[in-house]
């Protein structure tokens, strides 16, 4: 009897172990194997990051040559001091990994289509969506390309094994903590996780694409219509660069193909992404130099998608941020110069139709001809299920995305780049003149970029690096033709033809993801840009004659909507006399249209005007329900209730009456008249998620204001993910935030320490130290030494 | 005093070998010991429970500084106050569960029982 019971308790102390080791589910609850992660020895507790304990250490490798300094400064900001280029790209990946292993091993797991490896089943969708879309076809076609540049492939090389000295180092103890919580391994990183990391940032920043909804959208509305409600252009628009620019003899426009579809849903990122950035030039600047500015807007998340780094070679001292993953710095400064970057809205993405010969879909016409399709069969291994598989027909364009819909998706992300591109940002920061960091960056393929630059030589400029493509007029405006392969793009615009200016006479360069060049540019240009942000950095650079650091501070976090100023300068006078009297629209009366976190005026505005470009826009909102169509954009409505008093889109639709400009006003005013809300910041709710958007490791309730068409572009959970300001000189004075931390450890004091500053739109001083010594204040320093 | 070097030898060697070996190790030594003891069973499985709830919690109160405790309550939405305990009482218990099998399972000595 008592044997028995011993083997009973023996039999469930060991299944204890196994239940114990392995994630569970209760109640359909995903639990973490809770004695791997609760353990003193290797568990979670292990993860503890305590100032107190940094002490100095040093590695051995035989990767590199001379020895390498790593000084993190009192901002844990690793500054790399190395004898050679190879050796400091090799401590860059080293320290990357040392504070975001995991951020670097999920963000590539989302383009390769492997989330429900480590995730589950839930993810399998979002997987084959994202392998459909052909991302890990795009990164073995980047890899491909690479390996024809050997010289340039060391480069990246140094990196990846610097990534994977780390990585090699771990003991299950080290792992970070979110490895313990899902229950994985970091596995070995290659030059294919960068090439990774780029296709996502193609994604994030170049997957615009409505064709599918605009092409029903003219098949609904006729062509009058299509092109009032959806132009191509905003005429108040201020682009780019303003040339000037010699207009070629137009092509004939393509025919454009009416369509009803549904929507083809793919993962990419909301409305908001974009980025400001300007460099004014010394004529016009307190110092006498120039002073560049750039921030960035993306999805906000914890950890940031930036890491502050600094590099120091004999021939070079950088400082800046980079994108986890990518070797060099993205956006920063060296003694000499600065640059930075910002997205570029031309349509690179576009949907071509697919003649299958029968239903097999094995074969497709093309130039009246039988061609095959390849097929690939991807595998999935999805945790805690069986493996699942998925067939994507490859067609002359790219992959058909979606078999029921018979389109093959033609997009600049499966390129295989002519150029070594991930060498941009590597050769960009180490330039001293313009002409250098033009061809250092003319290799950049994909997402194309305004690339920024100033120097302490009084020369400013912006260039677009980056492919784009040559379309016939109206090309790519919705589905193409997939019949001729002469229905495809007609090459790629030469890059000098890319927009560009070089210390224009206005004294300043400036972007903010508007068109990139006048009606005049030779090319024909469409896509997704922003109609208010550009012109907003206009008005304050050219309202002020000499500007200063504290000015562009306040640039960057100006809530100010242009938006609101010209939509309230029609919609406020049209008000009856017994609403305008109402304290809300007193209240707009005298707003200065600032989007501030305590206010209620902007929160009332956007309700009004939400209401209103609604009503007006009946004829698409009332068909959304059945048929995928676009969104008219805000400028279109603007655009019209300034210029049209009487217009048949003031009619809604489906009343016997014919309504006017007034009575939509009215009308959707008296909508919020009694609503009760909260101030912006409340209304807005804005949170920074970590990656697996576990609550416990993510930031809630952060009081800021902002909307999208302001510079300061924050949304709930968009926003400026990194401000910087240089100020060149003989010492740049350097300035940058962002919300976020350097460690992507969630029990790290470095986790997200900097997201208080950042809130307050205040910055950081960046220093740039050309030594080690110099550096005044510092946590720890790693010493790497040659093996032999 | 034969169960007193027991908790001391299970206290310390948790504190001891647990760095090295698999997380889950201690408890089979746990039932090792109490089989080459001879332990009754609720000495067996008290002295266990208790040696290695200690070690893991003074372990975790060495390691952490609050951080990982309060992430861990936040995570499982429980005070945390309460996660090193509830950490150090998974160990115990599972500890526990060894030293008494092993109690049970060991041949019956008189002098001892």
């Amino acid at each position: 009897m008592r044997k028995i019971f011993g083997l009973i308790t023996l039999l469930t102390g060991l299944f204890m172990v196994y239940f114990l080791s392995t994630p569970q589910r209760i109640s359909g609850k995903p639990i973490p194997p809770l004695g791997k992660l609760l353990n003193p020895y290797s568990g979670a507790w292990q993860n503890v990051d305590k100032v107190e304990d940094y002490t100095d250490f040093e590695l051995k490798s035989e990767q590199i040559t001379d020895e390498v300094k790593i000084v993190f400064d009192d901002r844990m900001v690793p500054h790399i001091f190395a004898q050679n280029l190879k050796d400091a790209l090799f401590a860059q990946g080293y320290v990357e990994a040392y504070h975001r292993l995991f951020q670097m091993d999920l963000s590539t797991r989302s383009p390769s289509g492997t989330l429900s490896e480590v995730l589950g089943p839930n993810l399998l969708d979002y997987d084959k969506k994202q392998r459909r879309l052909g991302l890990s076809y795009a990164a073995d076609n980047a890899v491909k390309g690479w390996a024809k540049f050997p010289e340039e492939l060391k480069n990246i090389d140094a990196y990846t094994a610097g990534v994977n000295h780390y990585i090699s180092s771990l003991s299950v103890a080290d792992y970070p903590l979110e490895y313990k919580l899902l229950d994985f391994t970091p596995s070995e990183w290659t030059n294919r996780h960068s090439a990774l990391l780029l296709k996502a940032m193609t994604q994030t920043l170049a997957g615009y694409e409505e064709d599918i909804e605009m092409g029903n959208a003219l098949r609904i509305l006729g062509e009058k219509d299509f092109n009032s409600i959806y132009p191509d252009r905003n005429v108040k628009d201020i682009p780019v660069t303003e040339g000037p620019y010699t207009k070629r003899i137009t092509q004939n426009a393509t025919e454009l193909i009416r369509t009803n579809l549904p929507s083809i849903v793919r993962p990419r990122s909301p409305d908001g992404v974009g980025s400001n950035n300007w460099a004014i030039s010394g004529s016009k600047s307190a110092t006498g130099k120039p002073i560049l500015a750039n921030d960035p807007h993306l999805g906000l998340s914890l950890p940031s998608v930036w890491y502050e780094i600094a590099i120091t070679t004999p021939e070079f001292s950088a400082q800046g941020v980079t994108l986890l993953g990518m070797p060099g710095i993205m956006i920063g400064f060296n003694q000499n110069i600065a640059w930075g970057e910002t997205n570029v809205g031309h349509d690179v993405s576009d949907y071509h139709t697919i003649e299958w010969t029968d239903a097999s879909k094995t074969a497709y016409m093309l130039d009246d001809k039988i061609v095959q399709a390849t097929l690939k069969i991807e595998t999935y291994t999805v945790k805690g299920e069986k493996e699942s598989y998925d067939t994507v027909r490859y067609t002359h364009w790219g992959p058909v995305v979606e078999d029921e819909t018979n389109l093959a998706l033609r997009w600049i992300a499966h390129d295989e780049a002519p150029t070594p591109d991930f060498m941009a940002f590597v050769n960009g920061m180490q330039c001293d003149n313009y002409d250098d960091y033009l061809t250092a960056t003319e290799d950049f393929y994909a997402p194309a970029q305004n690339f920024i630059y100033a120097d302490n030589n009084d020369e400013i400029g912006l260039r677009i690096n980056g492919a784009l493509p040559i379309k016939k007029y109206r090309q790519g405006v919705t589905v193409s033709s997939g019949n001729k392969t002469s229905d495809g793009w007609l090459g790629i615009i030469p890059r000098d033809e890319n927009p560009q200016e070089r210390n224009p006479s206005r004294g300043y360069v400036s972007s903010a993801n508007q068109y990139s060049a006048t009606q005049e540019y030779p090319y024909y240009y469409n896509g997704n840009f922003e109609p208010y942000r550009g012109r907003t950095v206009h008005k304050y650079l050219t309202e002020k004659d000499t500007i200063d650091v504290t000015y562009v501070k306040m640039m960057q976090n100006s809530t100010f909507s242009m938006l609101a100023k010209e939509a309230l300068s029609v919609m406020l006078p049209l008000l009856d006399s017994t609403n305008a009297l109402h304290a809300y629209a007193k209240g707009l009366k005298r707003w200065d249209f600032n989007y501030d976190a305590n206010s209620l005026n902007p929160v009332r505005f956007d309700k009004w005007f939400t209401a209103f470009h609604q009503m007006l826009w009946d004829e698409i909102y009332t068909l959304q329900a059945n048929i995928a169509l676009p969104n008219p954009d805000v400028w279109v409505t603007v655009n019209l209730i300034e210029k049209e008093t009487n217009s048949t889109f003031y009619d809604i639709k489906s009343t016997p009456y014919v309504e006017t400009l007034k009575y939509l006003i009215n009308t959707s005013f008296m909508q919020i008249k009694d609503d009760t809300i909260s101030p912006l910041s409340e209304e807005k709710n804005a949170q920074i998620l970590h990656l697996t958007r576990l609550p416990a490791f993510s930031k809630t309730d952060i009081h800021v204001g902002g909307t999208k068409h302001s510079l300061n572009a924050m949304q709930q959970t968009f926003g400026p993910s990194w401000r910087m300001i240089v100020a060149l000189g003989d010492i740049p004075e350097a300035y940058g935030t962002y919300p976020g931390g350097q460690s992507g450890n969630p029990a790290s004091p470095f986790y997200s320490n900097k997201i208080a500053v950042w809130a307050k739109g205040e910055y950081d001083r960046l220093i740039l130290s050309r030594t080690p010594e110099s550096i005044s204040k510092s946590l720890f320093t790693i010493s790497i030494t040659n093996e032999k | 005093m034969k169960n007193s070097i027991f908790f001391l030898v299970l206290f310390l060697g948790t504190l001891l070998v647990s760095k090295f070996l698999p997380w889950w190790t201690i408890a089979p030594i746990a039932g090792v010991l109490t089989y080459s003891i001879k332990a009754k069973p609720a000495a067996g499985f008290f002295i266990s429970l208790v040696a290695v709830f200690l070690a893991w919690l003074i372990s975790i109160y060495i390691i952490d500084n609050g951080t990982v405790a309060s992430l861990m309550g936040k995570l499982f939405q429980v005070s945390a106050f309460i996660t090193p305990l509830v950490a150090a009482l998974l160990g115990g218990l599972l500890t526990g569960l060894f030293g008494l099998s092993g109690a049970l399972l060991a041949p019956k000595n008189k002098n001892w029982a």
